[in-house]
């Protein structure tokens, strides 16, 4: 039996979760931050955010931080990755993805943090032209386990001297 | 009972998670990155990776965030940090979490501080116009194997 204030906890979590809000997004020479809060995944990859940074430096690094949470309560697992301008994202390897488990059995809102970064002057190296003094494109992508879940997304990037 | 979606999907995560690759590494002045694959990670808490920004400087914050994705059937991941091998803040294994066991490439993150100002005062001519060599320390609960290690890092001003 769970205990009383673990039900008032949980309804309170969903109710919070459920309030409805309208996206918004920040840009800057060099950050772009974005939240939105209806993004649906069904299982199959889907790109779920993506802002822009005006214009790649040399002797920069790009950081960028994803956290997804689930609205619903249904997933067992969540994937996220990221790509510049169409390039994957450091962490690299493992399909360049990162994944958690969730149990959506016991605790709803399953959040995840996921972490990224790219050296733009290697990144510039290997794909010339694509990176200095272009726009820098940041895509996130997700999926699930499989079932039909709603997720509040938001992608923090920013481009920071080496 | 997992729809047929479901178990193609965490197929698909587990036929990607073998893409294999090359470790990368950026640093400057002011910045230290690394991703490292294929790092041994067990019970034992251990050093998992290293990265080094050139020069500590006064008047600087030092930020650290630490990615573990686990290749293997974990049921807890942790990681810890220290620079010059004094410990950052927060301390202990913090970056903890419960794996679930059906799916492998478990992740956890953590992210940690320290001020430059206040390590120097408590160990004077360790930081300041020092290395600062940041390590980072990673254990499961139980399980072993392989994770892919990724160090950000950075000084700055506070």
């Amino acid at each position: 039996m769970r205990p009383f204030i673990v039900h008032v906890s949980a309804a309170l979590l969903l109710l919070v979760a459920t309030e409805a809000r309208s996206d918004s997004s920040v840009s800057g020479p060099s950050t772009a931050y974005l939240s939105s809060s209806s993004v649906v995944l069904t299982g199959s990859t889907t790109a779920v955010a993506q802002v822009t940074i005006p214009k790649g430096k040399p002797k920069r690094v790009l950081q960028v931080e994803v956290q997804a949470t689930e609205l619903t309560s249904v997933i067992q697992a969540l994937g996220i990755y990221a790509v510049v301008n169409g390039v994957p994202l450091e962490p690299q390897g493992f399909g360049n993805i990162q994944v958690t488990g969730c149990d959506s059995t016991t605790h709803p809102n399953c959040t995840f943090l996921a972490h990224f970064w790219a050296d733009l002057d290697q990144y510039e190296t290997s794909h010339p032209g694509t990176f200095k003094k272009q726009p820098l494109v940041i895509d996130v992508m997700s999926l699930t386990d499989g079932p039909t879940a709603t997720f509040a997304f938001t992608v923090r990037a920013r481009m920071i001297k080496k | 009972m997992r729809s047929p979606i479901a178990i193609a999907t965490i197929a698909l995560l587990l036929a990607t998670s073998g893409a294999a690759r090359a470790d990368a590494t950026s640093s400057g002045k002011f910045t230290a990155h690394s991703t490292n694959s294929s790092v041994p990670i067990g019970t034992t808490d251990a050093a998992i990776g290293s990265v080094t920004i050139p020069l500590g400087k006064r008047k600087h914050q030092l930020q650290v965030e630490v990615v573990i994705s686990a290749n293997i059937f974990a049921d807890s991941l942790a990681t810890h940090v220290d620079v010059n091998g004094v410990a950052l803040q927060p301390s202990g294994n913090v970056g903890r979490t419960k794996c679930n066991n059906s799916y492998i490439n478990c992740t956890t993150s953590g992210i940690f501080w320290a001020d430059l100002d206040e390590l120097e005062a408590a160990a004077p001519g360790t930081f300041i116009k020092q290395p600062l060599v940041i390590t980072a320390w990673g254990s499961t609960l139980t399980g072993s194997g392989d994770a892919r290690v990724t160090i950000r890092s950075r000084i700055l001003r506070k």
